[in-house]
């Protein structure tokens, strides 16, 4: 039987579940936001990693199918979509559920629970189409993929569209659903699930025409009709292939918690490790000749130094504050009304950087309203804060011992392109051309990967002393 | 009418001055994500439509905190300013204001006639 492991990285924003196998190959990746709940941002995250786990194997079984028939890939990726989708749907009558209930407790007056029931009613029936639609489509696009904040965004959008009078209490009513409905555990039924996705793909593919026809060219319409045909051609194969790995039993051989809630996670004690070693062997495992590893998370910044075989030397952090650091890039996107993702494509537009004074996020917050009001443009002031995010990031590199030959960036942030661009201007700046930066796809699941190797491994290690080993 | 656009929370507030100064309504909104001075304006609007006024029958519109971005107004006051006139208001004997905000905690002196 297939061996497999799990390193769960449970960060302040975000928690990440890896499964490896034998050969340290990443076979599944599970994220979800971290809640109050963190034994149950942990186990979602690992279920999410398993059922990606089952879509991969997937995807191995019909590699040779794959390179003869490229639409097959495509057909694995919508099922997973449209399988998110089931699963979001479970959660919203949830969701839906905790709605009534606050309804129900925070309201005493009969008629005004039944009117704030139909307008719940009336919110959900406009939303949950949209979102299918997203799902079906895969247009869910650059913005967060959390349950919480899909939901939360078009719930919004519904209750702005309302008279202001309501707006208020229905607001309040969502504070107190939404983190009961976030905290409950659901188990899905994998089988079930991807069978009535199979159905909804089908449904949605048999269609197609019908939805191409006014806005797209003659060429677009030829091959959606191939879709359409080779999906029935394919269905029969798919099916027989997802009954096999919907029958997969998955047997985690051993598991390694880190990450900022490590601590509370139902782990034993030897299960636990620092974000910090796994940073460091997750990034030193995806690019063996890294030597030195920048992790840039919701609440720290790690500059850590590692040796050749991905122990750490070295490390810097950052101390009290989270200016800096991804939360900081959280309540800016708050600020300005716009989404975590679209702040770093906007901060490249950027023609200068707008000097930010504040080490505060509070206060920083404060200063981009003035310096918007002084007339700065927002694109220039982004520059500014994603520059000074790096500027300090870069002292905790120089304090860490300096950056060496082969630079990894790891963590959430990493994502950001134009914390990316800084950064390399920085680095090439401070420490020469010579310098490879290595950026990997998956740089937020860094620490869950060391984790699970970890895991395999068994190791038993303790803390470095904290003087840097002369190589 | 006054009007205090602050970073979390929208005040307004309309009083009748024709003979001795009534607080005819008080209302307050959260702001969350809206846009304020889009929010600021509809509670204007909502609070004249109570009364049955226009805008045109406002003797002064005064706004405070981050008021300044309102298009219609009459006069846009600091809130140093503002704080104690309100505090005077109901306490007249009071010497010493203390407004504590979201950001900043702020205590001043004022004399008798609140400045």
């Amino acid at each position: 039987m297939n061996k497999y492991y799990l390193g769960v990285d449970l960060g302040s924003t975000t928690s990440k579940a890896v499964i490896i196998n034998e050969q340290d190959e990443i076979i599944g990746r599970g994220i979800t936001n971290t809640r109050a709940n963190y034994s149950v941002a942990a186990d979602i995250a690992k279920d999410e990693a398993i059922y990606n786990a089952r879509f991969s194997i997937l995807k191995k079984k019909l590699e040779a199918e794959i390179k003869s028939n490229p639409a097959y890939s495509k057909y694995i990726n919508d099922l997973e979509s449209v399988f998110q989708y089931e699963q979001f749907k479970i959660r919203l009558d949830k969701l839906g559920e905790e709605l009534l209930k606050t309804c129900y407790t925070f309201f005493k007056d009969a008629a005004v629970q039944e009117k704030m029931i139909q307008h719940l009613r009336n919110i959900r029936k406009a939303f949950k189409p949209v979102i299918k639609h997203e799902y079906l489509y895969n247009n869910l696009g650059a913005k967060n993929q959390f349950f919480r904040d899909i939901v939360s965004e078009k719930y919004n959008d519904e209750v702005n569209k309302l008279e202001m009078s309501l707006f208020e209490p229905l607001m309040t009513v969502w504070d107190k659903s939404i983190s009961p409905a976030e905290n409950q555990l659901i188990t899905f039924n994998f089988k079930e699930l991807v069978e009535k996705a199979m159905d909804e793909l089908r449904e949605k593919y048999k269609n197609i025409p019908d939805e191409v026809m006014e806005n797209t060219s003659v060429n677009f319409d030829a091959e959606l009709n191939l879709l359409k045909g080779n999906f029935e051609k394919v269905y029969e194969t798919l099916r027989v292939h997802i009954d096999e790995i919907a029958g997969l039993e998955f047997n985690i051989t051993n598991m390694t918690g880190t990450g900022y809630g490590r601590a509370l996670l139902p782990f034993p004690q030897e299960c636990i490790r620092s974000e910090i070693l796994c940073h460091a062997f997750g990034a030193h495992a995806v690019f063996p000749d890294t030597r030195t590893v920048l992790d840039i998370g919701g609440q720290d910044t790690k500059a850590i130094q590692v040796d050749r075989y991905g122990l750490v030397t070295s490390f810097q952090m950052n101390d009290r504050c989270a200016a800096g650091c991804g939360r900081y890039l959280g309540y800016i996107a708050d600020e300005m009304s716009i989404s975590l993702n679209e702040l770093g494509p906007m901060a490249l537009k950027a023609e200068k950087e707008v000097n930010i004074c504040s080490t505060c996020t509070v206060f920083a917050g404060a200063e981009l309203r003035e310096l918007t009001n002084l007339g700065e443009k927002r694109e220039d002031i982004l520059g500014g804060l994603h520059k000074a995010i790096i500027m300090r990031a870069m002292s905790l590199l120089a304090r860490s011992g300096g950056v060496f030959n082969e630079f990894t960036f790891t963590g959430g942030v990493a994502r950001n392109p134009a914390v990316i661009k800084y950064l390399s201007e920085l680095v090439k700046e401070n420490y020469g051309d010579q310098i490879k930066i290595n950026i990997h796809i998956d740089s937020i699941f860094m620490g869950a990967l060391g984790g699970a190797m970890f895991a395999r491994r068994n190791m038993n290690l303790s803390l470095p002393t904290g003087k840097a080993e002369t190589a | 009418m006054g009007i205090d656009i602050g970073s979390n929370f929208i005040k307004l507030v309309l009083m009748d001055y024709s003979a001795q100064s009534v607080l005819l309504d008080k209302q307050t909104e959260k702001i969350r994500k809206r846009n304020p001075e889009q929010l600021a304006e509809e509670m204007i609007q909502s609070m004249l439509r109570k009364f049955n006024l226009k805008y045109e029958d406002l003797a002064y519109l005064a706004s405070t905190g981050e008021g300044d971005m309102l298009k219609r107004k009459r006069g846009h006051f600091y809130g140093m300013t503002t704080h104690a006139k309100g505090a005077h208001y109901f306490y007249p004997d009071a010497r010493t204001v203390v407004d504590m905000g979201e950001y900043f905690p702020l205590s001043w002196l004022v004399n008798r006639r609140s400045r």
